[in-house]
């Protein structure tokens, strides 16, 4: 642990670390303490693109949470080919909503109608 | 006082994270210093966790989008605001994956590998190559594992922080690491039991 805390002050002595150790566990532990310190190189700081962080800080001091933007709002933000796929997909639903609940009604209108031609 | 008053008083660069944290329920500029401190931060921790660098810019955007919407709801009950950060990436990570079910492969490409040893093209071939297989052996990792390395090792927390973002003790943290350390030095050595030659040059300095 002293060694991860050494890395992370960046003042690493493995030579001075590996003295604490009897020979007996010397091996294991120098095996150990130097796979911390490939983690260590290899997990290297990452950069965010510039753009990225300036694009991000505007919105949010202009309080822009996409988490709270309407529906409306959220479709807009679409792609057209998207916005039309919606819009056909939303009316192809709503057809057969309409078509499914005016069947009771057709059924009664044709029941109806076949009533009255009997009794003609 | 109005509100451009109070900002001019307001000294946001010296004041602490809790000092901020209070300013930024009100007051946008208060928030925007708390982004300065932990966009990199916040951004590297998803980057490790997610493999790239697209999805870390868009849960990062989400880190803080969350952190902004719940500030004045947030309470210091030990817990101080970079951890509450952290928390909340760990969170967007964790439903990140499960949306996905699976491991995303990570590009290894996008992975900034830093300390190349050498000029010799084959040294830095061979160096890259340990690299990414390490990489590779972390993702394998459980999350709670990654994000550990990750905390200690990018972000360079000491194990009381990392406590304090994993809601466990130091003790806890330590025993931990240490296990993690074992784990990962198996998974390497399966791999070295394909590619031999690889073990020598992993472990000598």
């Amino acid at each position: 642990m002293a060694h991860a805390d050494a890395l992370a002050a960046g003042v690493l002595d493995l030579d001075t670390l590996l003295e604490q150790y009897n020979e007996i566990a010397y091996s294991q532990v120098e095996e150990l303490l130097t796979l911390a310190n490939r983690i260590s190189q290899t997990l290297s700081d990452v950069t965010p693109a510039r753009e990225f962080v300036d694009d991000l800080r505007r919105q949010l001091s202009e309080g822009i949470i996409p988490g709270n933007r309407s529906w409306w709002e959220r479709i807009r933000q679409l792609p057209p080919s998207a916005q039309l796929a919606a819009g056909i997909g939303g009316a192809t639903l709503t057809a057969g909503v309409v078509l499914i609940a005016s069947r009771p009604v057709l059924d009664a209108l044709a029941d109806w109608r076949s009533r009255r031609t009997a009794a003609a | 006082m109005t509100g451009p008053d109070i900002q001019t008083e307001r000294d946001y660069v010296e004041a602490d994270d809790a000092q901020l944290v209070e300013w930024a329920k009100d007051d946008s500029t208060a928030f925007g210093e708390l982004y300065e401190r932990y966009i990199q931060k916040i951004y590297n921790y998803v980057y490790y966790r997610t493999g790239n660098h697209h999805d870390a810019e868009d849960l990062t955007s989400r880190v803080f989008y969350r952190a902004l919407g719940h500030i004045d709801r947030y309470t210091d009950r030990g817990v101080p605001f970079s951890a509450w950060l952290y928390r909340i990436a760990h969170n967007l990570v964790a439903n990140w994956h499960r949306d996905r079910d699976r491991r995303k492969v990570v590009p290894l490409d996008e992975y900034i590998v830093s300390g190349a040893p050498t000029d010799a093209p084959e040294a830095v071939t061979e160096s890259l190559e340990e690299h990414e297989q390490l990489l590779l052996s972390i993702r394998d990792l459980p999350p709670e594992r990654q994000q550990l390395l990750i905390l200690k090792f990018v972000e360079r927390l000491s194990n009381a922080e990392i406590g304090q973002i994993m809601n466990r003790t130091e003790g806890a943290i330590k025993s931990l690491y240490h296990r993690t350390l074992l784990s990962l030095r198996g998974n390497l050595a399966e791999t070295d039991s394909v590619h031999p030659d690889k073990r020598r040059r992993r472990f000598s300095l």
